[in-house]
């Protein structure tokens, strides 16, 4: 993957500056009647105001979703 | 994070992770006939046991898409329920936190956008107006968002129909987002 900050919505975390707030979002799953065998990963979530930035690492890979 | 779901009644049973909430047409065990819905709801053990034959359990029948029949009772608003008529209630505790985007939907136990073995479900949180047809995460139900506390609550009124003839199945999942 290239990241270049000309592309559209490719940024450097430098030029977003200082996240607003920063939430520690922890998804949970519980059932009855099977066991789960879905992952589940911790996310931080970065609020700039305009948008959020959601980033996760599961094992060896690194998501980010832009919301 | 610990999860304690339970079925309510006079006394409440609870439902732990190896057993099953069992829905019959009248006693434990009763089968339901296609296209209609439970008249008793009990909690089956692993091994077979009825766990709940001595705690008076609830029932919540759907009759419509906004009505209800709590307990063998007379048809009413599916809003008019109140806390302690729900058939189910799952308290979730882990210190002091908030619960955002929560659902609740059954599916067939291995992928949760697929319906449960010939089941047809049917839940609501208490206070909705309309039945959600929760039969798979697509359709779940939406529970409400909570603020921060040490422990929280979810009421659900839980009705269920067979689709086809044979053995029905399947697993119910709360799924949320804590911060």
């Amino acid at each position: 993957m290239k990241f270049d900050s000309n592309l559209p919505n490719h940024f450097f975390f430098k030029d977003w500056g200082k996240p607003q707030s920063v939430k520690y979002l922890h998804p949970f799953i519980s059932q009855r009647g099977g066991i789960n065998n879905d992952k589940v990963f911790n996310v931080v979530e970065l609020d700039y105001g305009d948008f959020k930035l959601q980033v996760c690492i599961d094992n060896n890979n690194f998501w980010a979703k832009k919301c | 994070m610990i999860f304690t779901w339970k079925l309510q009644g006079v006394s409440d049973t609870e439902i732990s992770e190896t057993d099953y909430l069992l829905f019959s047409a009248g006693t434990y065990n009763t089968n339901i006939i296609v296209g209609e819905f439970n008249d008793s709801t009990h909690v089956k053990t692993d091994a077979g046991v009825d766990k709940s034959s001595a705690n008076t359990p609830n029932n919540n029948k759907y009759i419509s898409a906004t009505e209800v029949s709590l307990n063998g009772g007379a048809t009413q608003d599916l809003d008019t329920a109140t806390d302690s008529d729900a058939v189910l209630t799952i308290n979730v505790t882990d210190g002091t936190f908030a619960i955002e985007d929560a659902l609740f939907f059954t599916f067939n136990g291995s992928s949760p956008s697929q319906q449960a073995l010939r089941l047809d479900t049917y839940s609501a949180e208490v206070g909705d107006t309309n039945w959600s047809h929760s039969i798979n995460r697509t359709n779940a139900l939406a529970l409400t968002d909570k603020t921060s506390d040490t422990s929280h609550d979810y009421y659900i009124l839980l009705s269920i129909s067979p689709t086809n003839p044979g053995i029905c199945n399947g697993t119910m999942r709360l799924e949320g987002v804590m911060s």
